[in-house]
């Protein structure tokens, strides 16, 4: 073997090498990486009391309910539901039908909020195009 | 292995003079198109039906961003080709890019959170997306740190290559993050098997913009080559002295 | 309205700052070796 190949193999089975500890790491920790539970996955973990959460989920339609600055809406993954009341400042995507995620921790089944954040979704185009999609 | 055609530019003469010959074709059509493509985002595009005005930090954020990882690819195959091959030229190649991709990743990384504070209502998360890119992000200051260990360029090229292809395991789990892990971050807008989520009027200024973007890194590259390849040449003299 | 062109106009100065600083910045380091590397060689041609 010559030397060139010799650096070529030792240096293609380190990155491999590499490449299957990363892997195992990342599935091992997988859980940690979620950034949020959706509604459904959250019901079937097992949370300890008052353990803080993150929950995301669309913001169903017709279900936010303003009262001076305490919020309710309902968030749903499109299989179950949740409820959530809020109290504080709203992100300017913040609306019915939109990706929200909360942070916060489940009581009696309600999810009490203490930070909201709106997540966007992948499609930009202007807003005459959207309403002719719409329609 | 294989000869390629393109190692005849691997000599540093032939490569200074290919650099003079086309700089100044890269420097004009840079111009025109970072000035035509952030023309168009800026003022001559539409508003974005949920975000408004805001859609516009897009054309700065997103090509930083591509860039960031291109380059830190690109200095992963030289760094191969420098490792296996032995040319120096490639060496110079990684110790030059490795600042431009660090200064697009600081911008990627700023911006994303300049954009980030009124679209999603936070500043900065955790998320996996921009997690992996903070680690990209200190990959480059590594990589850069480890070269300015030692003037012996030879020496300190090695360990920073082999810090650069080991770190390359970054890329794809950047690129890929946010559709393997809920993330805050949206699923692909552009590269993706089902062709672009974003409407050509927007698409258009933002294609521009990258072009430009990667003239721009193209002629700051040869810059810092230029001047990566002067430095080598006082060492040589001082050196032989 | 204004406030949203505030966050367009940081991002954006931002990033043209940070991109021309960099041109600036490698062309002074070319202009300083390229200085000392007609020195050098120079003195040398002398010798």
């Amino acid at each position: 073997m010559t030397p060139k190949k010799k650096r070529f193999y030792l240096l293609f089975s380190a990155f491999t090498f590499l490449c299957f500890i990363v892997g195992t790491i990342l599935i091992v920790l997988q859980d940690n990486i979620l950034f949020f539970y959706t509604p459904s996955e959250i019901f079937q973990k097992n949370l300890k009391k008052n353990e803080k959460v993150r929950l995301g989920g669309l913001v169903e339609e017709n279900s936010i309910v303003r009262n001076d600055i305490k919020i309710s809406f309902t968030i749903t993954d499109l299989k179950k539901e949740i409820e959530v009341n809020y109290e504080g400042i709203l992100p300017d995507l913040f609306r019915e039908g939109q990706g929200v995620i909360v942070k916060g921790y489940l009581r009696n089944d309600i999810f009490q909020a203490t930070e909201v954040l709106a997540k966007h979704d992948e499609n930009y185009m202007p807003p005459e195009i959207k309403k002719k999609l719409e329609n | 292995m294989i000869n390629f055609k393109i190692f005849k530019y691997a000599n540093p003469a032939k490569f200074l003079n290919l650099c003079d010959k086309i700089f100044i074709y890269l420097l004009v059509s840079m111009i025109a198109f970072l000035f035509f493509g952030l023309y168009q985002g800026f003022f001559n595009s539409p508003e974005d039906y949920q975000q408004g005005n805001l859609v516009r930090i897009m054309y700065v954020h997103v090509p930083s961003a591509w860039m960031a990882l291109m380059i830190y690819s690109s200095i992963a195959v030289a760094s191969c080709i420098y490792l296996i091959n032995k040319h120096l030229l490639a060496n110079i190649f990684c110790k030059s890019a490795s600042l431009i991709g660090a200064s697009f990743t600081l911008i990627a990384l700023v911006t994303g959170s300049i954009w980030g504070k009124p679209t999603w209502g936070t500043w900065w998360v955790w998320d996996a997306r921009i997690t992996s890119m903070l680690i990209l992000f200190f990959l480059y200051l590594g990589h850069m740190t480890i070269f300015n260990f030692s003037e012996n360029t030879t020496k300190s090229g090695q360990a920073a290559a082999l810090l650069a292809i080991l770190g390359f395991i970054n890329i794809p789990i950047i690129k890929f993050s946010v559709d393997w892990w809920n993330t805050l971050h949206q699923p692909a807008s552009v590269i993706k098997l089902s062709g672009p989520s974003i409407h050509s009027s927007m698409l258009i200024p933002l294609l521009i913009t990258a072009l430009g973007f990667f003239l721009y890194f193209l002629v700051v590259l040869i810059i810092r080559m230029r001047s990566e390849i002067t430095n080598e040449k006082i060492n040589n003299l001082s050196f032989t002295e | 309205m204004i406030n949203n062109l505030f966050y367009v106009v940081s991002a954006s100065s931002f990033t043209l700052l940070i991109m021309f600083l960099l041109i600036v910045f490698s062309l002074s380091s070319l202009k300083k070796r390229e200085k000392i590397f007609n020195k050098i060689s120079k003195n040398r041609k002398n010798e």
